[in-house]
Order: structure tokens, then C-alpha cells, then sequence
């Protein structure tokens, strides 16, 4: 069985990319052991832009809690960021005909919850690459987790170094 | 030509712009309108193409963020790092190794060619217009279509490979050294082969066909009369061949750069592929630091000028014994 | 790699060759006057049907990649890559496909960029060096062999080392993200000097440019009325080979250029990024940036060809 790791807002690229043909031929579970983040949208008002005003109004409105509910259950599929939303019942009872009728809201929301936040430094880029690598490798059957596990921690020394 | 320079010439005279003079040295202000002429190029190149071979220097001397700028001047402590620095042989070893796999077959496959291509032929220019078609395609174009060809799972070559019965399971070939510098050395040969079919080509044409008749007169065959009259004959293209060959082949960057989907400059998970100057963009664009990278830059430079030297003696010398 | 705009080493050693013009034909004479003395039925020159064959095989590995990759950008989805056998058919969806690439990155703007400065480049180049190679051929000034061959070794100097304080140099100058950080650098190239010197040597007769001078024309006129015809051909080979150069170019467009307003191949590079690959959309892609290369590649063909074979014999 293939399987994918699946933020929320990744459903809708796989429908995209799957097309008609893969309806219901996916599914969506919680990852064993806890999941992570990956990516998120942050959104920021520069000060130096023209419609400043306009465009916090607008940053007001896509965060608020109906433009999120209504994102995360329409096709687009991207978690709400207000954690109030996530208990909400709109939210909490969704689910998605194209994954089998799985649960999005449950899962998505339990594991929002469940997250512990990891800290991101000026230097996450270069930090981060070479703990992809170690994933990467052990993937690859190259190297142990451990021994991956030492050499991504030495590389990112060097990165902060270099 | 076209244009009958003469008589244009000589029309110019009906309007002179000054007194008519017998002399060939021309006057003072006349003096430096050559060097008017050729100023743009020197101007272009001190700015733009010296100046910041010797700024590269500069930098590499000092610690020096890409966005921040100067930070203190620190000696030679770039380089000492440098040659501490495992990956900095790891590239090195890769930059050769690739180098190496796609000049050496690309430049004998390409006198091949061109030893084919060098007879009366039918459509004549279409075979040599086909066989350059390569060279037109763009890096970027050629690098994301080869790496789908030598993609793991659905890439057409691994299913030629197994189709052969060469191999039982998929190659992965950005995984290991070996595979991914034979991906990259395709990439590259599939690119230049036949550009440099035709410069050898043209330097073959130019050889009087009488040599070859008399040689097969006296009953030489066609292997004989190419290593004993054709290669002599085209020695000097060889040489500007290997030479310009070796000055871009170790600067491979956008094939090593693109055969990775993640672009990220790490030319694989252990740096199976990556090059010197894919060290160079990572150092200084993805980790910023522009004094490090400088300092790669010069060693990469002054391996290239040895190297370039070093094929030049070399071809030469080889070249110069007609067996 | 190497430039396409390398030009090729000095004349082989054997003499008695006429010297290529301005698009050659070199051997063209000689093979068929040497039909009438072959000796058998084998001639060196002769193409037989091994010779066919294998050139057959080379144009096809040449050529493959390229089909492939309409093949691919035809079709509807990815699953033209699965399966255990590649499809090689093509599929009736690349009209589509290229509609998306347009939608998915701003390739309009990306062509015009790219159209921008190769054009620029172009013209530049083959304007600025054919003032220069005139200057060296036909110019009589002091130090003129010692700047020729300063001319000469810039070739050598591999420029994408010095990528960063050129990077830095375009930022101070405010030319960063604009197209000029691509133009300027390239206003002119030591190998169009050196071809247009060659061709101005080959082509215009010292004593032309002598009447001209003793009829009172200055440098200027002198170039553009007597020189500039005679070398026009070298000129368009030379416009098209920059042209091309600037069109494929990706390392230094890379970093001057935000992916916003990027040329060709940085757009390219766009559409293969994203959380999972569309293959028929990245190689619609390559098939809309190929294309605009190819099609004059079609049209130009024989000039693109003599001029790369000129450029391997003179000088």
C-alpha cells in the first residue's frame, strides 16, 4: 500500500493531481506515534505597502473563523489556524467523499492539537536540509538511524558555520 | 559581397568631413578612435568579468555574509577551513569524476561522428543539423528531462535496462555515486557530442582528399589513413577541443544542480554529485556565506587553470608523435 | 560548459585548403573532384549503408529525448509514466498542457523577458564586436597585438567564478531583479570580438579600407559603409548564436533574477518545484521553451551549421 505523508491542505492537490479516477481509491489515517507540521501561510501587512489598511482587513478576513471553516471544508482543504475553529462542530464533523469519507476533521484537528511546536531560528533552511538528508539516507538503506541521526547533527553544525 | 565598397567608398569622398590627406597615420583626435572602438569590450570585461574575479579574491579573505556584508577581515581562515572541510574533497572528487566520464567518451564519440559525417552524404545538412539539435535545447530542459529518464520508478531507462535484462531492480540513480555521475555524464554528452562532431567536422573537411586517395592507392584502409592522416590533421581542433572541454567540465553546475528535484545545491543526500560549483552556489547562496564561497571559487579557479594547462602539454605531446 | 560562441583553434597544418568565406562549404569542392581519381569502388569519401545506419542511430539518441518529452507533455496525466511500459504514443492533450503552463507561472512574461534580452544581447553584441574586430583587422594603433591577445585569454577566464562579487557588484548598482543585470554584463563577448575580426581579415581587402581612408573617410564611416556589408553574414551567425546563448542561459539568471520576473528557464525551473512533480506540466513546459530554439534552429539550419564549422576553422 503507498502512502503519502498528508498535511490538511495537501487533500486538495492530491484530488487535483489523482483527478476523477482516484475517487475513493484514497484514505486518510493519523500518523502512529504522532504527526508534525509541515508548511502553513503566514500572512504580513507591510508597513511600506500602499492599501496597508485594506490589506489588514483583508488578512482579518481570511483568518476569521467562517473563512476558515469554509476553507477547510470546501475543496481546498486547509486547516483552520484559530484553535477555536477546530473544535468547532463544522469542522470536527467533515469528512471527504473523494478519501473514502475519512474523518479530515477529527484527524486533522486531533493531531493540530496534540502538536508540539518546534522552534524556527533565522537558520532553519540551512539547518533543516541536512536532517532531510538523514531521512533521505535511511530511506535509502544507507545508513542507520543512529549513525544518520549524528551526521545530520554534525552537518547542520557545519552549515551554522559555514 | 554585395555592396560595391568601392564605389561607396569613393562617394564618401565627395563630402569630406576632413581635408584629404596623403599620409596613413592618421591625425591626433584620429589617434583614439581605435581605441574608442575596442574600449566597450575592455570596459565590459574589467567590470564585469575581472573585477569580480579579483573582489572574489577580496572576499574570500574576510568573513563576509551575503546579505549583511563585511564581517572583519580573517586571512587565509576560508581556505584553512576549506581544506579541512571532508565535502570540499567529496566535490573535488565528484568534479573530476564527472568531468572525466563525460568529456573523454563525449570527445571520441564525437570524432566518431564526425569521421562518419565526413563523407559525401545524401541531405547532407540535415544529418548535421539533426546531430546538433542537442546543443539547442536549454540546461533546464535537458536536465528535468533526464532526470525523468533516470527516474527510479518509471524512467524509460531503467525499463530499457531491465527489459535487456542488465539489471532486476530499478537503479535509483541519484542515490549512489556511480550511477548518478554516468546520469550526469549522459546529460552532458548528450548535449555536446554533437556540437563538437562538428568543429571536428569542419577542421576534417579541410584536409586535401588527395592524402586519402594516394593512402588508399596504396592499400591503407580506412583505420590506418584516420589515426595516420586525419588525426595529425586536426590536432590543433583536438587541442582547443580538450581545452574548452576541460574549462566547462569542471564548472558543471546546472546538470548536477537539476538532477536533484530538491534544487537545494546538495548534490545528493551524501553529496554523491555535487560539483565545485554546485559547493560554490551553496555556500554562498543557500548558506550565505559569501567568504567561504569565495574561497572556492579561487580553488576551483586555479584548478581549472592547472588542469586546462596540464591537457594542453598533454594533448600536445600525444598529438605531436604521427605514429 | 564551454560557449557555443567558442571559436575553434588555430588553421590545420595542412596547407592548400582555400580559406572558408563567410558561410563555407568546406570540402564541398574537394570531394567531388576527387570522384574522378578514385582508384575501386571504395573511396575514402564513399557513405555506405553502415554509415547511414549508424548516423541513423546517432540522430535518434539525439533526437529521442526531445520526443519523449512531447510525448509526456501530451498526455493527460502522469500516468503516461507508469506502468511497465512507457507509453510512446503521443496523447492529445499538449494543447492543455501548454494552456496550464501559462496558467500555473506568469510564461508570458517569461518569454518576453527572455525574448528582451536575448534580442538586446544580440544586437549588442554583434554591434560592439564588429567595431572592435574592425578596429584589431584593419586599425592601425599602438599595443594593438598585445590587446589582441588580452582579448584572446579573457576567453579562458571562467566568469562564473567570480558569480558572487558579481552578484554583489549588480545588487550595488541597483540592477538586481531587472533584466539589465543580465544585458549589461553582455553588451559584448571576447569571442565576437575575435570572430568579427577574423571575419573583417577574411572578407575586407586592406585596400578598401585604404581608398576609404585616403578619400577622407573617417574610422566610423570607413566601418559601417565599406566593412559592415562585407561581414554581415559572420554578423547574423554571430546574432544568432548570442541570441541563443542568452536564451539558454540559467546559472546567472538564476541569481540575478527573482523567480517573479525570471526568464525562460527560470520559469521552467518554477513549474518543476511544488510539493509533488506534474510531469506533463513541467514538460509542457520544456516543449514552450524549446520550441520558440527549435523552430528558428528549422529555419536557420545551414547557417547554424557553417557557422559552428567556421568557427572551428578560422583563426
Amino acid at each position: 500500500m503507498a502512502t503519502i505523508t498528508c498535511p490538511a491542505w495537501m487533500t486538495g492537490l492530491i484530488q487535483t493531481a489523482a483527478g476523477t479516477a482516484g475517487a475513493g481509491k484514497w484514505d486518510i489515517a493519523s500518523v502512529p506515534g504522532g504527526g508534525g507540521n509541515w508548511g502553513g501561510s503566514f500572512l504580513t501587512v507591510p508597513k511600506q505597502g500602499k492599501h496597508a489598511k485594506e490589506a489588514a482587513e483583508l488578512a482579518d478576513f481570511l483568518t476569521s473563523a467562517d473563512s476558515e471553516k469554509k476553507i477547510f471544508t470546501g475543496p481546498t482543504g486547509s486547516l483552520p489556524s484559530l484553535t477555536d475553529a477546530l473544535s468547532d462542530p463544522a469542522v470536527q464533523n467533515t469528512r471527504k467523499a473523494y478519501f473514502n469519507d475519512a474523518p479530515t476533521g477529527r484527524i486533522f484537528a486531533a493531531s493540530a492539537k496534540n502538536l508540539r511546536p518546534s522552534f524556527r531560528g533565522t537558520k532553519d533552511q540551512q539547518v533543516r536540509i541536512p536532517f532531510a538528508n538523514a531521512l533521505q539516507l535511511v530511506e535509502q538503506r544507507k545508513e542507520s538511524p543512529a549513525a544518520a541521526w549524528s551526521k545530520a547533527l554534525a552537518d547542520a553544525e557545519k552549515n551554522l558555520k559555514h | 559581397m554585395t555592396v560595391d565598397a568601392a564605389g561607396t567608398a569613393r562617394t564618401l569622398a565627395s563630402a569630406p568631413e576632413r581635408p584629404p590627406r596623403s599620409g596613413i597615420r592618421p591625425r591626433r583626435a584620429g589617434r583614439l578612435v581605435p581605441y574608442g572602438f575596442i574600449a566597450p569590450f575592455f570596459l565590459v570585461f574589467a567590470l564585469f568579468g575581472l573585477y569580480p574575479l579579483l573582489y572574489t579574491l577580496w572576499v574570500s579573505l574576510h568573513r563576509w555574509d551575503r546579505l549583511t556584508g563585511d564581517g572583519g577581515f580573517t586571512g587565509l581562515a576560508n581556505f584553512r577551513d576549506l581544506f579541512d572541510d571532508p565535502d570540499f574533497y567529496t566535490a573535488t572528487f565528484n568534479t573530476f569524476s564527472i568531468f572525466l566520464l563525460s568529456t573523454v567518451p563525449q570527445l571520441v564519440l564525437a570524432l566518431a561522428v564526425a569521421w562518419l559525417l565526413d563523407r559525401r552524404l545524401r541531405a547532407r545538412t540535415a544529418w548535421r543539423a539533426l546531430v546538433l539539435v542537442p546543443q539547442y535545447v536549454s540546461v533546464v530542459a535537458v536536465a528535468l528531462v533526464f532526470s525523468q529518464l533516470f527516474g527510479r520508478d518509471f524512467g524509460v531507462v531503467n525499463w530499457v535496462l531491465e527489459q535487456l535484462g542488465l539489471i532486476r531492480d530499478p537503479v535509483d540513480w541519484t542515490a549512489d555515486t556511480w550511477s548518478s555521475h554516468l546520469a550526469i555524464s549522459c546529460m552532458v554528452m548528450w548535449r555536446w557530442t554533437g556540437y563538437n562532431a562538428l568543429i571536428y567536422l569542419a577542421a576534417m573537411q579541410a584536409v586535401p582528399r588527395d592524402l586519402y586517395e594516394s593512402a588508399l592507392v596504396d592499400g591503407a584502409g580506412r583505420l590506418l589513413t584516420f589515426r595516420r592522416i586525419t588525426l595529425p590533421a586536426i590536432r590543433p581542433t583536438l587541442l582547443f577541443t580538450v581545452v574548452i572541454s576541460t574549462i566547462g567540465g569542471l564548472q558543471l553546475f546546472a546538470e548536477p544542480f537539476l538532477f536533484d528535484p530538491q534544487a537545494n545545491a546538495e548534490g545528493g543526500t551524501e553529496h554523491q554529485f555535487q560539483t565545485l560549483t554546485l559547493m560554490l552556489y551553496k555556500y554562498g547562496f543557500i548558506n550565505n556565506d559569501a567568504g567561504y564561497a569565495s574561497a572556492i571559487s579561487w580553488v576551483l579557479f586555479l584548478v581549472i587553470a592547472a588542469v586546462a594547462a596540464v591537457n594542453f602539454l598533454v594533448v600536445r605531446r600525444l598529438g605531436g608523435s604521427a605514429r | 560548459m564551454a560557449s557555443p560562441l567558442a571559436t575553434g583553434g588555430p588553421r590545420p597544418d595542412t596547407a592548400g585548403r582555400p580559406t572558408a568565406g563567410d558561410t563555407p562549404r568546406p570540402g564541398a569542392h574537394a570531394s567531388r573532384r576527387s570522384v574522378r581519381s578514385g582508384g575501386g569502388p571504395r573511396h575514402h569519401d564513399s557513405a555506405g549503408p553502415l554509415a547511414y545506419a549508424l548516423l541513423a542511430a546517432v540522430v535518434l539518441a539525439s533526437v529521442f529525448p526531445l520526443y519523449w518529452t512531447f510525448v509526456v507533455a501530451s498526455h493527460g496525466d502522469n500516468s503516461v509514466l507508469g506502468g511497465a511500459t512507457p507509453s510512446l504514443a503521443p496523447g492529445g492533450h499538449l494543447f492543455e498542457n501548454i494552456g496550464r503552463v501559462f496558467d500555473t507561472v506568469d510564461f508570458w512574461k517569461a518569454l518576453g523577458n527572455s525574448v528582451t534580452v536575448a534580442a538586446s544581447t544580440a544586437v549588442s553584441n554583434v554591434l560592439l564586436s564588429s567595431l572592435a574586430g574592425f578596429a584589431f583587422a584593419k586599425l592601425r594603433f599602438p599595443g594593438r597585438n598585445a590587446l589582441l591577445v588580452v582579448v584572446v585569454t579573457t576567453v579562458m577566464v571562467p566568469t562564473q567564478l567570480g558569480i558572487i562579487p558579481l552578484y554583489l557588484l549588480v545588487t550595488d548598482m541597483g540592477l538586481y531583479g531587472r533584466l539589465s543585470a543580465l544585458i549589461v554584463p553582455a553588451l559584448v563577448s571576447a569571442v565576437g570580438v575575435f570572430w568579427m575580426r577574423q571575419a573583417m581579415e577574411e572578407n575586407i581587402p586592406d585596400e578598401l579600407v585604404e581608398a576609404a581612408r585616403v578619400d577622407g573617410a573617417g574610422p566610423l564611416r570607413t566601418f559601417w559603409y565599406v566593412a559592415w556589408p562585407g561581414v554581415r553574414s559572420t554578423a547574423a551567425v554571430l546574432g544568432m548564436f548570442t541570441f541563443m546563448f542568452a536564451w539558454n542561459d540559467y546559472f546567472w539568471p538564476l541569481i540575478a533574477l527573482p523567480p517573479e520576473n525570471g526568464t525562460v528557464q527560470i520559469a521552467l525551473n518554477q513549474l518543476a518545484a511544488g510539493y509533488y512533480t506534474d510531469y506533463t506540466l513541467m514538460l509542457a513546459g520544456v516543449v514552450v521553451s524549446v520550441l520558440p530554439v527549435l523552430a528558428l534552429f528549422a529555419v536557420l539550419a545551414r547557417r547554424i551549421v557553417s557557422g559552428v564549422m567556421a568557427g572551428a576553422v578560422k583563426g
